[in-house]
């Protein structure tokens, strides 16, 4: 597809995004992703030079808005000290940043185990609870979302689990999810419309 | 149904303190505090996944300080460094991190606390904190985005309900209030809602939309005159969906 009114640069980001990049959630004949040429604050420009109000966060992800000075300053200036180092090892910035995140969650809560994302945190928080406890159930709610990995999307609550169900594989339940499919059907349980549901997953 | 399947059984409960994308549902008033009684009557792991909701959100460092509870598990992602560089985890009770003193934790990642993401964080959180970051996001939402979007319902009767706090609020759009009838299928899209997607957009606005739903999640830095500008777009782009609307 050409566009009039791309950039030559923006057309040549369009081109090789559809001919070799994968995107997520996605049938991948069915997208026209927007080339973002820059972002600033809670705006962001495409190839076209439209200004858009990024009321999105981009995934909810963006809260102290793009491209902050500070943040930037001290990636680069990160960069330039050390790049990455190995998990065994103590790294300053690992420290002051497990020490703050520390500092802001509730009293008797003072270790971090850092992860990629959301989903790997999940996934960890939940083989932590099962290490822990000795047990093997996780309990999770109908409209819900905890990421797209294995067990994360297994205890998701909404339509993205559907297509990854492998946690309920040979259940028949109304209420409460199983990968054994030992457990009895049993009826609903009655919320108000508001609060999440409960569903079962392991 | 925690006394059908078997306490004993039962490892953990994991719940979004706020429920993001499948629709910001802010819990009733002790909620949080009954699912920690339930968790702490039968030795359950309370997981609080704070993914979305942590990091100033909701107008609080974490959702969870709205309601005084304390979870065994934190997981947290996205706004602890923005996503500038990826960064999530998992802070950890006391009683958790001493089962793991002497035992391995069977688990880890090659850039587990990569210094990049967590120099990021570091300068993330610290501004957040110099700039009050958190605190305009608890006020936009009072001050702001709440009045506004309660306006829009007024004016556009799609809008079947507004929720939210801070810069977290969501629309839930219907073709009648009576029944609740949603502009687009559950788990699907609709040609109303590729209309208003199509709207914002060519008026200069990016928006988020799940199913039925409008999400208005700017950032937490957003000032009042961009948080209004960004609803009079809103408004005109209800208005061009206003015609979906079938009930009295």
């Amino acid at each position: 597809m050409t566009d009039a009114g791309r950039t030559p640069s923006g057309q040549q980001t369009y081109d090789l995004d559809r001919a070799h990049v994968f995107h997520s959630w996605s049938a991948q004949a069915r997208i026209s992703p927007m080339v973002v040429e820059r972002a600033e604050g809670v705006h962001l420009w495409d190839d076209r030079g439209r200004r858009y109000l990024d009321f999105a966060s981009q995934m909810v992800n963006t809260n102290i808005g793009h491209q902050h000075p500070a943040v930037v300053a001290a990636i680069k200036a990160q960069a330039d000290r050390l790049c990455t180092i190995a998990p065994q090892h103590a790294n300053d910035q690992r420290s002051r940043a497990a020490e703050l995140i520390a500092g802001l969650a509730p009293p008797g809560l003072e270790r971090v185990f850092f992860t990629n994302g959301g989903a790997e945190a999940i996934e960890h928080a939940t083989r932590m609870a099962r290490l822990h406890t000795g047990r093997p159930k996780v309990l999770s709610a109908y409209r819900s979302y905890h990421g797209a990995t294995s067990t994360a999307i297994n205890l998701t609550g909404d339509p993205r689990r559907w297509p990854s169900d492998s946690g309920t594989a040979g259940s028949c339940t109304s209420s409460v999810r199983s990968s054994t499919g030992r457990r009895s059907t049993r009826a609903p349980r009655r919320r108000r419309p508001s609060a999440p549901s409960r569903t079962w997953s392991r | 149904m925690i006394t059908f399947e078997g306490p004993q059984t039962i490892a953990a409960i994991v719940l979004e303190t706020v429920p993001g994308t499948a629709g910001i549902m802010p819990p009733p008033p002790g909620y949080l505090a009954g699912v920690r009684e339930l968790c702490d009557r039968h030795g359950i792991v309370y997981i609080a996944d704070e993914v979305m909701a942590g990091f100033g959100r909701t107008g609080r460092w974490f959702a969870l300080d709205h309601w005084g509870v304390r979870p065994d598990l934190i997981a947290f992602a996205k706004g602890v460094n923005s996503g500038y560089v990826p960064l999530g985890g998992v802070v950890i009770s006391d009683a958790i991190a001493a089962t793991f003193a002497e035992r391995v934790y069977p688990g880890g990642l090659t850039y587990s606390g990569h210094p990049l993401a967590c120099a990021a964080a570091v300068a993330t959180i610290t501004a957040m904190r110099e700039e009050g970051i958190v605190d305009n996001a608890d006020r936009i939402g009072r001050e702001v985005l709440g009045p506004g979007l309660r306006q829009l319902a007024e004016r556009h009767p799609v809008v079947g309900d507004v929720r939210g706090m801070g810069v977290f609020w969501a629309l839930e759009l219907v073709t009648d209030r009576a029944t609740r009838q949603p502009l687009a299928p559950y788990g699907g899209t609709s040609p109303a809602m590729a209309e208003l997607v199509a709207t914002c957009m060519a008026n200069g606005l990016l928006p988020f939309v799940n199913f039925n739903r409008l999400h208005v999640v700017p950032p937490c830095t957003i000032t009042e005159e961009e948080a209004k500008e960004g609803l009079a777009v809103l408004d005109d782009s209800l208005g061009a969906v206003d015609g979906y609307y079938t009930g009295g």
